[in-house]
């Protein structure tokens, strides 16, 4: 696989790099969705993604997650789709988009004639923008430009013992060359948060995490589950706790350096705690439906590629940042292995250490930045989902470093 | 159907609180980053089938790398114990007898609470095992019972 050297990447105007160079295509509302995806369909491997809100109520979390998914470093140009009527303020995300650089062009729906004319118009933009993006020249990239997400899904008994130590250890690698890595899913923190309270770089800071899994054990308790699904169960997972310690695992070792909430982009390398649980009281029901909203999360947050252990077998990629599927369980791998892009099963059966697949892990991540792509997205994996949140901003003790 | 699908016997108005859980972390607490989880930093217990991982020593569960077969006769800990059921892989069983009430123990610290006197060997799962924060929602046993 590549090294640090062999990666190159595009250049934005805010100093910032993607690895790759996607056109965006974002639907305001459900109501313009068929519209976006019939867009795109000409595009199929020509890296042209549908991101968007459901929502015809505003929305300020939805509205900061699209303005950051829109000028995330692996972007390069952006056509936004409205049917017209909804209360997106498509108006302040098309400056936003502009004002970073990037090509943007808002087609609305009840003005341009309808289904047709908007997907003639559409695809007419698409295609003109990803012709100019292909021939747009890549600049050498550092590995502590890179920015990296971590999540796990579909998780059994394998999960916290293989695959998530795993991760960990690239994360620490990673951390360590200066990346900034950012872990998440507070409400599977529960039970963990005093240990990693005492990894905080400030005491301050420990205490924000700590209240920060509070939260999550309180809206959890609230909504009456836990996260926990099912085929947790099946694989193995007895209790919230236990899935949790397995996660936690995903964390490395780092000291930690900050708490972020969704769309906060690292201010430097190192370990980040990503709070995706909702402040205030329980509105809008759970804080993340399934692991996609989780991805966009953390891909908002600036992530460049996520790494997405599973022990029970997840498929699912994601638009805009790849997704490295990491496999926990020998037995998963070997029936799905088409669809997976690390087997960490294998220190289970003793045929690698946790050592060896965590550089294994660091080294996929740094080839996907010289060229190489992830099974999801070859299998063209572009998932994405976007609902309703409401978030204060972090308070000072949060980067205690910035 | 309907009992299949609720969660376990773990009451709404959980018995713990976070902070709560801030004594029982003894293991972890204090290690200040230096907690490494996974295989490599287990013991093996001695006389113990080599399927099974012990992944800290205050550990009172052992668990699974690989699938074994209902009827298999294993040692644990010395002691030979006959398989009820097939044990899956990531699954556990008791490590040593474990009363009704006591802390389930993994990764050195405590994952749940037994409902039940669970003997070694035997498989702790859902059945025998509550959250001491929320309770877990699982299909076990649901795609017999709607045969």
């Amino acid at each position: 696989m590549g090294n640090a050297g062999e990666m190159r990447g595009w250049l934005r105007a805010d100093g910032r790099k993607g690895i790759r160079n996607v056109v965006a295509v974002g639907y305001l509302v459900e109501c313009a969705h068929h519209v976006a995806r019939e867009i795109v369909v000409p595009f199929r491997d020509r890296d042209v993604h549908v991101i968007g809100f459901p929502g015809c109520y505003p929305n300020d979390y939805a509205q900061a997650m699209m303005e950051r998914l829109c000028t995330h470093p692996n972007v390069g140009a952006v056509l936004l789709v409205s049917l017209g009527c909804e209360s997106f303020n498509k108006y302040a995300l098309e400056r936003v988009v502009r004002a970073s650089g990037r090509p943007v062009k808002t087609i609305v729906i009840q003005a341009a004639g309808g289904t047709r004319k908007s997907i003639d118009e559409g695809r007419a933009f698409v295609a003109e923008q990803r012709a100019l993006l292909d021939a747009e020249p890549t600049v050498p990239m550092a590995v502590n430009e890179l920015v990296i997400g971590t999540v796990c899904g579909g998780s059994d008994g394998t999960s916290g013992i293989t695959g998530n130590p795993a991760a960990g250890r690239a994360f620490d690698q990673f951390v360590a060359e200066g990346a900034a890595c950012i872990f998440e899913e507070t409400g599977e923190l529960i039970g963990c948060e005093h240990i990693m309270a005492a990894r905080a770089a400030t005491p301050a800071l420990g205490a924000e995490l700590e209240a920060s899994v509070a939260k999550a054990a309180r809206y959890y308790a609230t909504l009456g589950y836990g996260s926990f699904a099912a085929g947790n169960a099946d694989g193995g997972l007895t209790t919230i706790e236990e899935k949790s310690m397995g996660a936690y695992a995903k964390s490395g070792a780092s000291p930690i350096a900050g708490l972020i909430k969704p769309g906060d982009i690292p201010p430097r390398g190192g370990l980040y705690l990503l709070d995706v649980v909702p402040d205030g009281e329980v509105r809008f029901g759970f804080p993340n439906i399934n692991d996609n909203a989780e991805i966009a999360e953390l891909i908002a947050c600036g992530s460049h590629a996520v790494l997405f252990v599973t022990g029970r077998g997840s498929v699912v990629g994601s638009a805009i940042s790849p997704v490295v599927k990491i496999c926990a369980n020998p037995e998963t791998y070997r029936r799905m292995a088409d669809d997976m892009d690390v087997d960490a099963g294998r220190i289970l059966e003793g045929r690698a250490s946790l050592d060896e697949v965590g550089r294994e892990i660091h080294d996929c991540v740094v080839s996907l930045g010289a060229g190489a792509r992830t099974r999801s997205e070859e299998l063209g994996h572009q998932e994405f989902i976007l609902t309703y949140k409401s978030f204060e901003p972090i308070g000072p003790a949060c980067l205690p470093a910035a | 159907m309907e009992t299949s699908l609720a969660a376990n016997s773990a009451p709404r108005n959980k018995k713990y609180s976070v902070s709560d859980f801030a004594a029982m972390r003894y293991r972890l607490a204090g290690t200040r980053g230096g907690h490494r989880p996974g295989i490599g930093e287990e013991a093996v217990p001695a006389e113990t089938d080599k399927r099974l991982l012990l992944l800290d020593e205050a550990d009172n569960v052992l668990v699974a790398r690989s699938r074994i077969a209902a009827g298999e006769d294993i040692a644990v800990e010395g002691n030979t114990v006959r398989l009820a059921a097939p044990l899956a892989i990531g699954h556990k069983i008791a490590r040593r007898p474990i009363g009704a009430g006591e802390k389930i123990v993994k990764y050195g610290a405590p994952i749940g609470s037994a409902t039940a006197a669970i003997a070694p060997g035997a498989h702790v799962h859902v059945h025998n095992v509550k959250s001491d924060y929320t309770p877990t929602y699982h299909l076990v046993g649901a795609e017999a019972e709607g045969r």
